[in-house]
């Protein structure tokens, strides 16, 4: 118990450690911009100076002399009582100017988008993404869930929190958002209901609850104010520049304005860029701080580690992973239970899930789970006689990362194999027209790109033997797959002839499939 | 002079760093102890619907299980128990006594409809009935509440206990009236829990 607690307290600091470090960031950004424009506002402020010195010289002169006031000004040489004005102190004055007006800009832009994003709710995003509510249901998944739901909520002490499905996602995940208790929402994918027992559920529900109970979601929603208001600069410093390009090239009279508007544009620019990377990646770290801080709170809560073990080993075993198809899903990505792709380590929103098991269960096991029902290929033919042979070829698949030793095969490797065993499939009961049709039934269900069978002629025996030893040490799924398009080569004249099924037995052998 | 206005400003200084203490001390005691008592209810509301489900749940299975009237005997009685002595316990949780008697007949009933499940397991025909297996998954989702109920009521009423013997506050804490720590709730004392082990060292003697 005292671990989880400690680890909590780690996360938690760990995280303001990194808050700090975005608000570092914005403040070095708006100082140096303000520097920047400091550093250009000098120069027209000096010209002011230059023009209202008083002249002694004769009227006709005075265009010149301006000039000459001005550049003397710059001039290290001239003494400081003939300058018109120091050119240092007119610096320190504009660069604090800049400071000032960038930093209120910048604190004004992120308020004004804080409210707007504030304005949206969990609702309006739960709907905005296909969410369909449960309200009382008879659906027995269903109802279990709400029960989950109002289970998790006792634990945290909270009220519990509306409850949306989202009927149109196959992969296994889950997400909270609002910003009051009233507005909370937690959206469940079809997957997540479908795959994941009680516990499990459960336990990624409390995972959720802890980020609506800690603050996150009004967290990200200041994340993302901070985030696109260092992007305003960008933005403005952009739109000067093409600006200031356009005035040049279709207005030739006023181009000094423009050219001024494409140099301000280009010194401010690169502060918004550094603004907006620098802050973008601290706030994924960030973000990814605060998951471990979920982990480590839905274990203190529901005091049952394995079951979060365990619901994320089945995500890593399922094919769909955490995928979410809605394009709007992105909206949500800080939010969610497992990131929906893969990214760059600086750039990802949650830490890798093999991380995350180990620190929750650092005891147990970490390999993927892989569920039966879920392994059955997209092209599953309901045809009888296809699924008679179909499950004579799986019959009795136990496949777990136990068992064999693994070891990870390249893909040319997979290629010639496959194309080995599937040739020898489809033409051991004789060579005719029909075993093209039937390579190409099963070769179509690997998907690795396009092949010619090995004719009769050319297979060995022992190339077929060494084919099949070496795709014994595929992964499960890899195993299941090509069995799969065992079964399709198999099935392409709808009958298993004797010497399909002495082969299909020397593979099941050699993979121990059935043992 | 001088020094009597430093004596007589420095004792006022402590004497209101201290009421000032007792007064902090007091006010989170009090707001612990109250929240001790709102989660204490939370089990409370938990219980009354695991009272509620439970007839239902009998009534729908006697139909099948005339076997074993016994067990579901043994249920209502439980319930009987239990609903009665959960009646005194909420107003005197800082009496080991009360909460003693009542956890134990609570365990009871847990333990009852421990038993009650395992038989509706071993029936196929009671757990494809639709009604029954909705009733099951109320009742596990009560037993999981009423967990979690009795997790937030302890860890609350731990806060209040380390809070009121902790150093400052164990001296005058009997005086500002907390001078119980509140009961945390346990399964310790309880008859199953100690048996469970010897039946199944009975059956590995035998075998």
């Amino acid at each position: 118990m005292l671990d989880f607690l400690a680890r909590k307290s780690a996360a938690m600091r760990a995280s303001a450690r990194w808050f700090a470090l975005v608000i570092t960031t914005q403040v070095f950004t708006s100082i140096a911009t303000g520097i920047a424009i400091g550093y250009l506002l000098m120069f027209p402020i000096v010209l002011v100076f230059a023009t209202c010195q008083p002249q002694e010289s004769s009227e006709k002169n005075q265009p010149r002399n301006f000039a000459k006031t001005y550049v003397a000004a710059f001039d290290d040489r001239t003494p400081d009582e003939e300058r018109c004005v120091d050119p240092g102190a007119v610096f320190w004055f504009t660069s604090l100017l800049g400071i000032g007006s960038t930093a209120t800009a910048l604190i004004f832009v992120t308020a004004m988008e804080h409210r707007r994003i504030a304005q949206d709710g969990g609702w309006a995003i739960g709907l905005a993404i296909g969410g369909r509510e449960l309200a009382i249901s008879v659906d027995r998944n269903e109802r279990r869930l709400m029960n989950i739901v109002e289970e998790v909520a006792i634990a945290f002490a909270t009220e519990p929190p509306a409850v949306l499905v989202l009927d149109g996602e196959p992969g296994i995940n889950v997400f909270a958002a609002g910003l009051a208790p009233a507005d909370s929402i937690l959206c469940v994918t079809l997957g997540a209901i479908r795959q994941l027992d009680r516990d499990e559920l459960q336990a990624v529900v409390a995972h959720e609850m802890s980020h609506l109970t800690n603050g996150d979601t009004r967290m990200g929603t200041r994340m993302t104010a901070i985030l696109l208001g260092l992007q305003s600069i960008r933005v403005l410093a952009e739109t000067l520049f093409s600006l200031g390009r356009h005035t040049s090239e279709h207005d030739p009279k006023s181009s000094i304005s423009a050219y001024a508007m494409m140099i301000v544009g280009a010194a401010i620019w690169p502060m918004g860029l550094f603004g907006t990377i620098a802050a973008t990646s601290l706030t994924f770290a960030l973000g990814r701080c605060r998951e471990t801080l979920a982990d480590a709170e839905a274990v203190a809560k529901i005091r049952n580690p394995i079951a979060l073990a365990r619901a994320m080993r089945r995500i890593l075993g399922y094919p769909g992973r955490g995928h979410m198809l809605h394009p709007m899903a992105s909206m949500v990505a800080p939010m969610l239970f497992v990131e929906r792709t893969r990214n760059h380590q600086w750039f990802s929103t949650h830490p890798p899930l093999e991380y995350r098991i180990a620190a929750v269960d650092p005891a147990g096991d970490c390999s993927p789970i892989y569920d039966e029902q879920s392994r059955r290929p997209s092209t599953y033919n309901e045809r009888p006689y296809y699924a008679a042979i179909l499950d004579q070829v799986l019959g009795g698949v136990s496949m777990s990362s136990q068992g064999i030793p693994t070891q990870p095969l390249d893909r040319n490797q997979i290629k010639a194999a496959s194309l080995v065993v599937l040739s020898a499939v489809s033409v051991c009961d004789g060579e005719s027209l029909l075993s093209d049709y039937e390579f190409m039934r099963g070769w179509s269900e690997l998907n690795i790109g396009a092949a010619q069978r090995i004719a009769a002629a050319d297979l060995s025996s022992d190339l077929l033997a060494h084919a099949i030893k070496s795709l014994a040490s595929q992964s499960p799924i890899q195993r299941e797959r090509m069995l799969v398009a065992i079964a399709s080569t198999i099935s392409g004249d709808a009958v298993m002839s004797s010497e399909e099924q002495m082969l299909l037995e020397e593979i099941r052998i050699a993979w121990s499939v059935g043992t | 002079m001088l020094n009597l206005i430093i004596i007589t400003a420095a004792l006022a200084i402590a004497i209101i760093a201290a009421a000032s203490l007792v007064i902090r001390t007091y006010n989170r005691l009090v707001a612990d102890d109250q929240f001790a008592g709102n989660s204490f209810s939370q089990i409370e509301v938990q219980l009354k619907r695991r009272y509620d489900l439970i007839p239902s749940l009998v009534e729908s299975t006697r139909a099948y299980l005339v076997h074993e009237r016994d067990t579901l005997e043994a249920v209502i009685a439980a319930r009987q128990q239990a609903s009665s002595h959960l009646a005194d316990v909420g107003t005197q949780l800082n009496d080991a006594n009360v909460v003693a008697r009542w956890s134990a007949s609570e365990s009871a009933l847990g333990g009852a409809i421990g038993r009650l499940a395992v038989v509706i397991e071993a029936y196929p025909e009671l757990k494809a009935n639709e009604t029954i297996a909705s009733l099951t998954e109320e009742l596990s989702s009560t037993e999981n509440r009423i967990a979690f109920a009795r997790q937030v009521y302890n860890d609350s009423a731990t806060t209040f206990n380390i809070r009121r013997t902790s150093f400052p506050a164990v001296v005058f804490a009997d005086l500002i009236g907390f001078g119980d720590n509140l009961a945390v709730l346990s399964f310790d004392d309880q008859p199953q829990i100690h048996h469970a082990p010897q039946f199944s060292l009975v059956a590995a003697n035998a075998s």
